[in-house]
C-alpha cells in the first residue's frame, strides 16, 4: 500500500510509504489523522493550506460484504472544523485494487484552473479540464467515459464546487457509471474546486493489489459476517425492497418527521412521499427498486426511479432527501422531489443542506411553503451560478442569513437531517456533539429510539440518551475507518456473532491481534483528535449545541421539548 | 363487552393483509378487551415478536395491552434506514 501526494501549486506527484502509526488506519480514522497531523486548524478551508484527503477504508476492496465506502476529509468550509464525509459507489475498490491507501491534495493553484487527476496502474497524471468548465456531474461523467473508457470509476464536482459554494459536494459514480453517491455534507466539493480539480479518474484495468495475510481466514470470517447482515431483518429484507424511504411513514407515525421546518412532527402528505409509494412508482414505471451501489454490497438499499414516461430520472434517491424536499418544504409531489434530488446530483450540492436552504427560503418569504415548481426553479439557480443560486448552494446556515430569519435548524452551521431532535432524542444528542456538525449518521441513535435494534430507549425521555449516542458515535468511528456501509450496524447492534468477525477480518488481513475493545478505543482515539481539532479551530463546547428553539417550542403530536441539559450533553463525548 | 373503533395502519409489506387500494388503513370496530397480540393475529400477522407496534405514536412493547377508543394503531415490519 502507497499513500500518493499531489501538489496542485507545484504539479509534483510523489508516492510515499505509509508511516509505521498509520498501517492500522483507513477511511475517516486516516482522513482525521492527517488533517490532524498536517493542516493547521486555522487554515482557510479554500487556501493552500488546506488539504483534502481521499481514503479507502480498511476493508477495501476485498470480499468483506458492502465494504465500499470511500472517506474524504478536510477542514471543512462549511463548520470550519475538521470533516469527514463518506460515499459508496466504485472509487474506494478502484483505489484500493491500484494499491492506494490514500490520496492525499495540498496546496493550490495560483489562477482559476481546471485541471483533472488520473489515477491508472501506470501511474498518476494531472491533465487539463478546461473543456469541464461549468459541467454538471452527469455531463462530466459521459465526456469523460468517451474520453477514457467506458468502466472508469469519476469523481467529480459540479457546478457548486467550481464555485466554491459551502454545501458542494463530491460525487461518486455507480456501477453503472451515474454520479449518484456523494460525499454530501461540509462542503468538500468546494475544497476539490478550490484545488482546481473537476475530477478524479480512477481506472485499475485488471490490476488488483489487494493483498490478505491470511485469505483464508479472512474469507471465513467474512462469510459468517455477511450471514449475519443478511440474516437481520433489516438489512436481509427491508432496506433491498424498499430504500431508505421506508422511514418517512415510521418516523411520520412516531411523531419526528420534520415539517414546515420543525415546526411539526407529522406531515399530512406523508403517505405521497412515502417508501411505500415510491416503491409502486418504480414498480409501475419499471424502474429498480433493489440496486447495489457497489459491487459487493449485500444490503442494495439504492434504486432507480424512472420518471412518469418511464425514462431514467434519479437513482440513491434516500430518506433524507425525500424529507429535505418533501415534509420539510410541505412538498408532496414525489416526482418533484426526484427532480431536485437529480438536481443536487448533478450540480454537486449536498441534498440535505440545499433541501433546508430550499425551506428556509420559504421561511423567509422568498418562495410559498409547499410550492414545489418555485422550489424546481430555484435550484435551476444553482447550476447558473446567479447570486440566488449561490445563496441556496451555500447551505442551510448561509441562506437562513440571507433572508434575516433565526429559525436555522443548524450545528456548528451543518443542517439537521430528518429526525427531529426533541421526538428523537438520541439523536439530538447525536447532532449536538458529533464533531460533524449536525450528522444523522454520525451516531443514529434512531436504531435504538424507533426502530428497535440495539434494545429500546423511550424517544421521548431524556434517559439513556447520552450513552446511546455516545455508544453509536464510537462505533461509527470505527466502521466508517474500515469503509464499512453503516448499516451493516443493524446486524452487528442484534447479532453478538457479528462483531467478533470484524475483529476476525482486520486481524487477517492486517496480521494483527485486536481484540473488540481495542478496536472500539481506535473508534474513540479519532473522535479525541476530531475533538481537538475543532478545540484549536475554534470550535468549543459552546458549539455542542442545538439551537434555543428546539427547546422552547414543543413538538406535536407528543408535545415535546429538547430537554437534554447542556451539561449532559458535554458528557457525551468525555472519555 | 363493548366494542370501541380503532384505526388501523400498517406499513410496508404487512399492507399485503389488506386490499391494495386501503393503502394499508382500516377502520375497524373491535372487543374493548381485545389485546394488541390478538388483534395482529386477527390481522394475520404472523412473526409478532419482530414488528414494531405503536399506538398513538407511542412505541407498545406489552402486547398483553388493550387498546382505547379512537386509537390510531400502527404496525411496521423490521425496516431501517439512515
Amino acid at each position: 500500500m502507497k499513500i500518493c501526494r499531489i501538489d496542485m501549486g507545484t504539479k509534483v506527484i510523489s508516492f510515499e510509504e505509509v508511516k509505521p502509526e498509520y498501517v492500522g488506519l483507513g477511511g475517516r480514522g486516516f482522513t482525521s489523522r492527517v488533517i490532524s497531523d498536517e493542516v493547521d486548524a486555522i487554515a482557510h478551508p479554500l487556501g493552500k493550506n488546506n488539504k483534502l484527503v481521499i481514503a479507502p477504508g480498511l476493508f477495501a476492496g476485498t470480499v468483506a460484504p458492502s465494504s465500499g465506502r470511500l472517506s474524504v476529509g478536510t477542514k471543512s468550509p462549511l463548520t470550519g472544523g475538521i470533516k469527514e464525509s463518506n460515499a459508496g459507489g466504485t472509487a474506494a475498490q478502484s483505489l484500493a485494487k491500484l494499491g492506494y491507501k490514500a490520496i492525499i491534495i495540498e496546496n493550490k493553484p495560483k489562477d482559476h484552473e481546471l485541471n483533472l487527476i488520473k489515477i491508472t496502474s501506470e501511474g498518476v497524471t494531472i491533465e487539463d479540464a478546461s473543456y469541464l468548465k461549468m459541467k454538471g456531474n452527469y455531463d462530466v461523467g459521459n465526456i469523460l467515459r468517451e474520453k477514457y473508457g467506458e468502466k472508469i470509476t469519476v469523481m467529480s464536482v459540479g457546478q457548486a464546487g467550481e464555485m466554491r459554494l459551502t454545501a458542494a459536494s463530491i460525487a461518486v459514480t455507480d456501477p453503472e457509471g451515474r454520479p449518484t453517491r456523494h460525499c454530501g455534507r461540509g462542503g468538500t466539493g468546494a475544497v476539490l474546486g478550490s484545488k482546481g480539480i473537476k475530477a478524479i479518474v480512477i481506472d485499475p484495468g485488471k490490476v488488483n493489489k489487494v493483498e490478505y495475510f491470511d485469505g483464508d481466514k479472512f474469507r471465513a470470517a467474512a462469510r459468517i459476517f455477511s450471514k449475519a447482515v443478511l440474516g437481520h431483518p433489516v438489512s436481509g429484507q427491508g432496506l433491498p425492497a424498499y430504500g431508505t424511504a421506508v422511514l418517512v411513514n415510521i418516523l411520520n407515525e412516531a411523531g419526528g418527521l420534520p415539517t414546515d421546518n420543525f415546526r411539526d412532527g407529522r406531515f399530512e402528505f406523508a403517505e405521497n412521499i412515502s417508501g411505500e409509494t415510491m416503491f409502486e412508482t418504480i414498480q409501475n414505471r419499471k424502474g429498480k427498486t433493489t440496486h447495489s451501489c457497489h459491487p459487493g454490497c449485500i444490503m442494495r438499499c439504492s434504486q432507480i426511479y424512472n420518471d412518469n414516461k418511464g425514462d431514467y430520472l434519479t437513482g440513491g434517491f434516500e430518506y433524507e432527501t425525500i424529507w429535505a424536499f418533501g415534509s420539510h418544504c410541505h412538498i408532496k409531489d414525489l416526482d418533484s422531489i426526484a427532480k431536485m434530488d437529480k438536481m443536487c446530483d448533478d450540480f454537486g450540492v449536498d441534498t440535505i443542506d440545499t433541501g433546508v436552504a430550499v425551506g428556509l427560503a420559504m421561511e423567509g418569504g422568498y418562495l410559498k411553503l409547499g410550492d414545489d415548481k418555485g422550489a424546481i426553479e430555484l435550484m435551476k439557480e444553482i447550476g447558473k451560478g446567479s447570486p440566488i443560486g449561490r445563496i441556496i448552494g451555500n447551505g442551510a446556515a448561509f441562506t437562513g442569513q440571507a433572508f434575516g430569519t433565526e429559525r436555522v435548524p443548524v450545528v456548528k452551521r451543518q443542517a439537521l437531517p430528518a429526525y427531529d431532535p426533541r421526538s428523537v432524542k438520541g439523536q439530538g444528542v447525536t447532532y449536538a456533539t458529533t464533531p460533524m456538525g449536525a450528522d444523522h449518521t454520525a451516531g443514529y441513535a434512531v436504531t435504538s429510539n424507533i426502530l428497535g435494534i440495539g434494545g429500546v430507549v423511550d424517544p421521548l425521555k431524556k434517559e439513556g440518551q447520552v450513552e446511546l449516542s455516545r455508544n453509536l458515535q464510537i462505533a461509527t468511528a470505527v466502521l466508517d475507518s474500515l469503509g464499512f456501509c453503516i448499516f451493516v450496524a443493524f446486524a452487528i447492534l442484534d447479532d453478538t456473532t457479528a462483531f467478533p468477525e470484524v475483529a476476525n477480518m482486520i486481524n487477517s488481513k492486517y496480521n494483527t491481534n485486536f481484540d473488540i475493545n481495542e478496536i472500539l478505543a481506535s473508534g474513540q482515539e479519532v473522535l479525541r483528535l476530531e475533538k481537538a481539532f475543532n478545540e484549536r479551530a475554534g470550535i468549543t463546547k459552546t458549539q455542542d449545541r442545538l439551537p434555543e428553539f428546539f427547546k422552547e417550542e414543543p413538538v406535536g403530536p407528543h408535545n415535546v421539548t429538547f430537554d437534554i441539559t447542556d451539561e449532559e450533553l458535554d458528557k457525551t463525548l468525555e472519555f | 363487552m363493548g366494542n370501541i373503533n380503532i384505526e388501523l395502519r400498517l406499513f410496508a409489506y404487512l399492507r399485503e393483509l389488506l386490499p391494495f387500494e386501503s393503502r394499508g388503513l382500516k377502520k375497524m370496530k373491535i372487543k374493548n378487551n381485545l389485546t394488541i397480540d390478538r388483534l395482529m393475529d386477527e390481522i394475520g400477522i404472523v412473526e409478532k415478536e419482530i414488528m414494531i407496534v405503536m399506538i398513538n405514536g407511542l412505541r407498545k412493547l406489552d402486547y398483553s395491552k388493550t387498546m382505547n377508543e379512537g386509537d390510531r394503531v400502527a404496525i411496521f415490519p423490521p425496516v431501517g434506514g439512515g
